[in-house]
C-alpha cells in the first residue's frame, strides 16, 4: 500500500493513497480509521482529537502544538501499511426518496439535453444506481457519493449558483451529492430529497457515514409533501429508509 | 428575574464564540470558535471564568450593551476601548481596554470601533446561560448551531446571564496584556509543498502580503505577487481534509488562509500551515496591513508554543485591582517620568539621550 505523510502544522497530518480513489480509495482510507480509532479506543494512541476521511486521504488532528506528535505520526504510518480487508466495512444501505419534478428540479432539462437523453431517462439512470458514500464534508452531514453513469458525467456549472436550496439532489462530475443546508453550490441539481440529513440533537448528528450505500427511489410531489410533513411531525423517522427498515 | 446582558447594537458579525467544536470534522461539521484565542482566554482570566467559557466576539466594530434584572459584570478583551454611560449619574466614564467593568442596570457599555486589530471579546462574570450544541456554544450561522437561537447577535437579543455580579470595591485590569503581533507568522511547509517550487515556496515566505477587503470567519484572502504551482501538479486536486490556518492557493494564484468556520474538505493544494501558536493572529487580521511568513520546523513550532503559553501565564499574572495601590504605582510612575523629564511633556517623541544629542 503506497502512501506518504502530508504535514498541515504542528496539529495535523495527513496520510495520502496517493494512487488511489474513488470507492477504492475511500474503503481503504475507512480500513485505517477504524484501525486507528481502536487504538485510541485501547489507549495506544493519545492525543488525537479529530479525523476527516476523504476517498484517499485520512487528516488525523491533535492537541495543538501535541509534544507526542512524532509518536503518534510513526503510529498511525505502521497501521497504514496493510491493506483495507474485503470482508469487513460493510456498511449499511439506505433508499432515500427524491422528488425529481417542477421546480424541485431546476438542472434536469438541461442535463438531459446535454446528455442527449429525455429527462425520464436521466431520473431512471440515476436513480437506478446504488452510490457509495465517499466521505461526509463541506458542510455538516453532506454525502460526496460515486459513482455517476458516464452518461450523467459533466463538471461543475461554470457559474456556481448563490442559493441551493437545503435538500437539493445534485450532480457534478463522477458524483453525486444532497446539500443538507441552504448554500452556494455549483452542482447540477436533479431533485429535492425531503430527508434531514443533520440534526445536531443526536449523538452522530450526520445521518450517513461514509463507507455505506445510498438508492434513490423517485417519488411524486405529493408523496414528496406528504414525507416531508411526517418527518417533520414525528410520524416517519429517518431510520426508517434504512433497507429493511431497521 | 434572572439578570441578562442586552445587545443594543451587535457592531459588526457579533457572535457567541467559545473554544470551538472539537472532534466534529469528521461529519461535516466546522470547528469554528474564537478567531483570537488568546484574547477569550485573557478576558474570561479577567472575570474569573474558564478559559474558554462562551463570550461575545465583535469583528471591527464594537457592540453596545446595557444590563437588564441586575448586575452584570464584563471584561472588555481588546485592543481598543470603550465608555460606559453611568444611568444614575448620567455620566461618561472612560473603559480602557483588558478591564472589567459592572453594569448596573440601566447602565450602557459602549465599545469603541476597533482601531487596533480586529477582534475584541466581551467576556461576562460566571458565564452566560447557553445551551452547548455539539459540545460547544460557538455560534456556526450556516448550520443554525450554537450561540444565540443559532444565529450572529441582533439588536435587542438578551443573552441570560449564569449568576449576579458580586459586587466589589475594585475592577480589575491586565497590567501587561499581550501585545498586538507585528512579526512574521510562523509556518510548516505543506502539505501540499509539491505543488510549488521551492522557489516559489521561499518567494512565498519572503515576500509580505497585504490582507485584501476579503476577510471573515471562515478565511482570509491575501494580495501579492501571484503564486504559480507547477504547471504538471496545477491547482486542482482530490480534496482532502482542512484545518484552521491551512494556507490554500487557488488558480488566482493569491493564497487565503483558512480561518475558524473553514469546510472540513477542499481540492486547493495548500502551500503551508500556520503554527498552533500563531492561529490567534488571524483574528486580528484588517484589510490593508501588511503580514509575512516564516517558516519553522515541528520542534520550533512545539518551543514557540510554550514560550506563548508562558507569555499568556504572565499577562494573566499581571492582573491587578484596577484602584489598587499597583495600578496607582503605575499610574504615578508614567506621571513621575513626566514630571521629571525623563520624557519630555511638550515632545512627547523626543527622548535625551538618544544619538542626536550627543
Amino acid at each position: 500500500m503506497d502512501f506518504r505523510v502530508l504535514m498541515m502544522g504542528d496539529a495535523a497530518f495527513t496520510i495520502e493513497y496517493t494512487d488511489l480513489k474513488g470507492t477504492v480509495g475511500a474503503k481503504q482510507v475507512r480500513a485505517l480509521r477504524s484501525k486507528v480509532q481502536a487504538e485510541i479506543g485501547t489507549g495506544e494512541i493519545a492525543g488525537v482529537v479529530d479525523m476527516i476521511s476523504t476517498s484517499r486521504s485520512l487528516t488525523v488532528c491533535l492537541t495543538p502544538a501535541y509534544a507526542g506528535f512524532e509518536t503518534v505520526r510513526q503510529q498511525v504510518c505502521d497501521l497504514a501499511g496493510t491493506a483495507a480487508d474485503d470482508a469487513s466495512q460493510q456498511g449499511r444501505t439506505w433508499t432515500l426518496p427524491v422528488c425529481y419534478e417542477g421546480e424541485l428540479a431546476p438542472d434536469l432539462t438541461e442535463v438531459a439535453e446535454r446528455a442527449g437523453l429525455t429527462a425520464q431517462e436521466v431520473i431512471n439512470i440515476h436513480s437506478g444506481t446504488a452510490y457509495s458514500i465517499l466521505m461526509i464534508g463541506f458542510l455538516p452531514g453532506f454525502p460526496f457519493m460515486a459513482e455517476i453513469d458516464p452518461r450523467l458525467r459533466f463538471p461543475r456549472r461554470e457559474s456556481p449558483r448563490t442559493r441551493v436550496p437545503a435538500g437539493s439532489v445534485a450532480i457534478a462530475n463522477d458524483q453525486t451529492a444532497i446539500y443538507p443546508w441552504e448554500s452556494p453550490g455549483g452542482w447540477h441539481l436533479l431533485g429535492r430529497c425531503p430527508v434531514a440529513l443533520f440534526d445536531a440533537d443526536q449523538a452522530v448528528p450526520s445521518l450517513l457515514q461514509a463507507g455505506e450505500t445510498v438508492c434513490f427511489e423517485p417519488v411524486s410531489r405529493a408523496d414528496f409533501d406528504r414525507i416531508e410533513q411526517d418527518l417533520k411531525q414525528g410520524n416517519l423517522l429517518p431510520d426508517s429508509f434504512l433497507k429493511g427498515g431497521e | 428575574m434572572t439578570q441578562s446582558l442586552k445587545i443594543l447594537s451587535p457592531g459588526m458579525l457579533a457572535s457567541i464564540q467559545d473554544q470551538g467544536r472539537i472532534g466534529y470534522n469528521r461529519y461535516g461539521v466546522p470547528r469554528s470558535g474564537a478567531v483570537d484565542p488568546v484574547l477569550l482566554r485573557l478576558g474570561n482570566a479577567l472575570v474569573g471564568n474558564d478559559p474558554y467559557e462562551a463570550a461575545i466576539e465583535f469583528r471591527f466594530m464594537g457592540p453596545s450593551v446595557t444590563a437588564e434584572g441586575g448586575p452584570v459584570r464584563v471584561a472588555l478583551a481588546c485592543h481598543s476601548g470603550g465608555e460606559l454611560l453611568d444611568f444614575a449619574t448620567q455620566e461618561k466614564h472612560p473603559v480602557t481596554p483588558f478591564q472589567t467593568i459592572t453594569l448596573n442596570e440601566g447602565d450602557i457599555l459602549k465599545v469603541f470601533p476597533i482601531d487596533q486589530g480586529a477582534t475584541g471579546y466581551l467576556c461576562v462574570e460566571s458565564g452566560l446561560a447557553l445551551t452547548p450544541v455539539l459540545g460547544s456554544c460557538s455560534t456556526y450561522a450556516r448550520a443554525g448551531l450554537g450561540g444565540h437561537n443559532g444565529l450572529p447577535l441582533q439588536s435587542g437579543d438578551s443573552l441570560p446571564v449564569r449568576a449576579p455580579a458580586v459586587y466589589s470595591d475594585s475592577e480589575k485590569i491586565i497590567a501587561e496584556p499581550i501585545a498586538l503581533e507585528d512579526g512574521p507568522i510562523h509556518v510548516i511547509q505543506g502539505p501540499q509543498d509539491d505543488h510549488f517550487s521551492e522557489a516559489d515556496f521561499l518567494m512565498f515566505v519572503g515576500t509580505p502580503f497585504k490582507v485584501s477587503s476579503d476577510v471573515d470567519r471562515m478565511g482570509i484572502r491575501l494580495e501579492g505577487r501571484k503564486i504559480e504551482a507547477l504547471p504538471e501538479k496545477g491547482y486542482d486536486l482530490i480534496s482532502d481534509g482542512l484545518v484552521c490556518g491551512a494556507i490554500q492557493v487557488p488558480g488566482s494564484g493569491q493564497p487565503i488562509i483558512l480561518a475558524a468556520d473553514c469546510q472540513s474538505v477542499g481540492g486547493y493544494p495548500k502551500i503551508a500551515s500556520i503554527i498552533s501558536c500563531d492561529l490567534y493572529c488571524l483574528g486580528q487580521m484588517v484589510p490593508g496591513k501588511e503580514v509575512s511568513f516564516k517558516a519553522v520546523d515541528l520542534q520550533t513550532a512545539q518551543s514557540l508554543y510554550l514560550q506563548k503559553e508562558a507569555e499568556i501565564e504572565k499577562a494573566i499574572a499581571s492582573i491587578r485591582n484596577y484602584f489598587d495601590e499597583g495600578a496607582v504605582d503605575l499610574l504615578a510612575l508614567y506621571e513621575n517620568n513626566l514630571v521629571g523629564g525623563v520624557v519630555d511633556a511638550q515632545n512627547p517623541g523626543h527622548f535625551p539621550g538618544h544619538l542626536e544629542d550627543m
